[in-house]
């Protein structure tokens, strides 16, 4: 290095650390010479998640609240009606519009029953479960004959199913002289609703899922900055991977069911077009100072989510990577222009990042079954807790694929918003096959301290099993 | 040089006032020493600083986060200060000089100088040899990249960096012993 290099290196140094305290009007002549400040502004894609996310809740809630209310009148008419067929029993013996054994006409036809003998049937099964229950409280009340048979409606439902609460035995209607009046009056509301709470009680089940899926990872970008987005977007791409894990679910009801688990998730993007650039000229070694050989600094490659937590400049040799035509990114903490000279440098080869997340999920879903068939379609919705175990940014150059560190300043919780659908294929009572396409969305930047909110998504197709216990 | 945290920047492009007086506070000793090192005087250093800084948050959306923020930063005020010196300084001119009077010194001299007295000899070149020692020495550009920046040839450019070079020995060398006579 001649004595005029040496000289040069010794000014860069100590002028790059020259700094004095500007007088105070230049930032007054600054305000006055800028825009004023700008409203914050909520990010487009936040938006339409926040939107998604107050949709499904509200489709959720209203699910939920309608059939509350259903459930809430039909228990009302039974009540009443129970009632006023009490009374119009106790008080109309001579009017008796039931015979013996036997549903009217009109009732049967209401509750959807061809024929009297089907008729029969039922009123047997009512018959003889009064005979072994206590005599309810009669009530007094005033009928109509349409109300009774609403009330006979809700009954069909409640005695047609073969697994009744109370241990029904038919019997022989001749011995039995107990008519459908007495029924009612030793029949409580609490028996005829025992039956509502034992199909609840039925369905609550837990099961156990085991799922697979290959998975595509990106990125979205939130920036203030159009030039920002577009310029990350030029040169980072998806990538597929795979994610698998179990479940457990609890059936609240007959259609909704409740899931929770653990699912690691291989999620990230790659970032392309760069290249590895050795510095060819002594004029690029003797520009640098002695900082960069003494005090290490990341690789500072230009990307959506943050610097590379790994570096070694201590070499005499600098051979590094850089972004095309842009080779003072990578050793951006030097504002010279060595690097930006092509003779100073040359490019080795062509190569890519791999940014690898290790995500373990915590599951929260909510699942609802649309079409209750052998084959069910389900809508599921919920949150994901993701707890990052792991983080890797390899180097692909060829078919090398080299670690070189980790992104720095990432958060190591995060939360997702998860929508998807679900078809699940009944091979036995126990035992089902699953398969969930789904789609999740971070809904807080996975990186600290940038420019741009990197907020990770994924889809993936599951398929697994489910087992009900 | 270390950079700037995220959440400044990206206040400052939502043209968020505190982040703008914020991301001032902590780079303007360095930038308004920049200032004065291609001004050479305080006068034309606030204006390059202020006009500098205007086009700094003005035009932070087009920052594309290539690089780091600190430069571009750097690199909006040097390009300042040239178009303003530029305009009306004659850079074209080659002053004859013979390189071989110029006394040698150790190493260890310039070692032992202070960055503002380094930074005090630079600013008292005049602002042909000026920009181009800075350009060359400071920022790393080749004479070719110097030449297209400053309109000039590169023959002057060299010129102009070796008389730069010269004046500065000469100048460290009369510093030195100015204070080795003051010692004694």
């Amino acid at each position: 290095m001649s004595k005029n290099k040496n000289i040069d290196v010794i000014f860069r140094k100590k002028s790059l650390s020259f700094q004095k305290e500007p007088p105070p009007e230049i930032w007054d002549n600054i305000l006055s010479g800028i825009q004023p400040e700008k409203n914050r502004v909520l990010p487009v894609f936040w938006r339409i998640a926040a939107g998604m996310a107050i949709v499904i809740a509200l489709g959720l809630g209203y699910q939920y609240i309608f059939n509350t209310e259903n459930l809430g009148d039909n228990q009302f008419s039974m009540n009443e009606t129970v009632r006023q067929n009490i009374e119009d029993s106790s008080r109309s013996e001579t009017t008796d519009p039931f015979k013996e054994n036997e549903l009217p006409e009109e009732m049967a036809e209401n509750i959807g029953i061809e024929n009297k003998s089907s008729a029969k049937d039922y009123s047997q099964k009512f018959l003889s479960a009064s005979t072994k229950r206590n005599t309810a409280p009669v009530l007094a009340s005033t009928d109509t004959h349409d109300e009774l048979s609403i009330e006979a409606y809700n009954l069909k439902h409640l005695v047609s199913l073969d697994d009744f609460p109370i241990q029904l035995k038919p019997v022989d209607a001749k011995k039995d002289s107990i008519r459908i009046k007495e029924f009612i009056q030793q029949y409580t509301w609490e028996d005829l609703v025992a039956k509502e709470d034992f199909v609840e009680n039925q369905k609550k089940d837990f099961l156990i899922e085991a799922l697979l899926s290959p998975t595509y990872s990106y990125r979205d970008i939130v920036s203030s900055s159009p030039s920002l987005s577009s310029y990350y977007n030029d040169f980072e791409s998806g990538q597929i991977s795979y994610s698998g894990g179990m479940k457990v679910g609890f059936i609240a009801t007959e259609r909704l069911s409740i899931h929770t688990g653990l699912v690691y998730a291989r999620i990230g993007y790659t970032i392309g077009g760069l290249k590895n650039i050795a510095l060819k000229s002594e004029n690029a070694y003797d520009a640098l100072p002695n900082a960069v050989f003494n005090d290490p600094q990341p690789y500072v490659i230009a990307n959506s989510i943050g610097k590379v937590n790994n570096a070694d400049f201590s070499s005499s040799t600098i051979s590094t990577i850089a972004q095309p035509e842009n080779a003072d990114a990578t050793l951006s903490y030097l504002s010279s222009g060595a690097l930006t000279s092509p003779e100073n440098r040359s490019v080795v080869s062509d190569l890519s990042f791999s940014q690898i997340f290790h995500i373990m999920e915590i599951p929260f879903h909510m699942k609802y079954k649309i079409i209750d068939r052998k084959l069910d379609f389900n809508v599921l919705s919920g949150l994901s807790t993701n707890i990052m175990v792991g983080n890797n940014l390899f180097v692909n150059e060829g078919s090398d694929k080299t670690s070189i560190g980790e992104i720095e300043s990432v958060n190591k919780i995060n939360y997702s918003g998860d929508f998807g659908f679900g078809l699940e294929y009944e091979i036995n009572k126990k035992l089902q096959l699953l398969f969930e396409p789904q789609f999740k969305y971070y809904l807080n930047s996975i990186n600290k301290d940038n420019l741009v909110a990197n907020r990770p998504y994924s889809m993936g197709f599951y398929t697994g099993l489910s087992y009900i216990f | 040089m270390a950079d700037i945290p995220g959440n400044i920047i990206k206040a400052c492009i939502e043209g968020n006032r505190s982040g703008q007086e914020e991301l001032y506070r902590l780079v303007a000793p360095k930038m308004y020493g920049v200032c004065l090192q291609y001004a050479g005087n305080a006068d034309d250093a606030k204006d390059i600083m202020q006009d500098g800084f205007i086009k700094v948050f003005s035009k932070i959306d087009q920052y594309t986060g290539k690089g780091s923020f600190e430069g571009w930063i750097r690199r909006i005020l040097v390009n300042t200060a040239l178009e303003k010196i530029r305009s009306r300084v004659n850079l074209q001119s080659i002053d004859e000089y013979d390189n071989a009077n110029v006394e040698m010194f150790d190493q260890y001299v310039l070692e032992s100088m202070t960055a503002e007295e380094i930074s005090q000899l630079i600013q008292n070149l005049s602002p042909k040899y000026r920009l181009v020692f800075n350009l060359y020495a400071l920022e790393g550009f080749s004479h070719k990249d110097i030449s297209e920046k400053l309109g000039i040839s590169e023959g002057t450019s060299k010129s102009n960096l070796s008389r730069a070079r010269s004046i500065l020995q000469q100048k460290v060398v009369e510093l030195f012993s100015e204070r080795e006579r003051k010692d004694e």
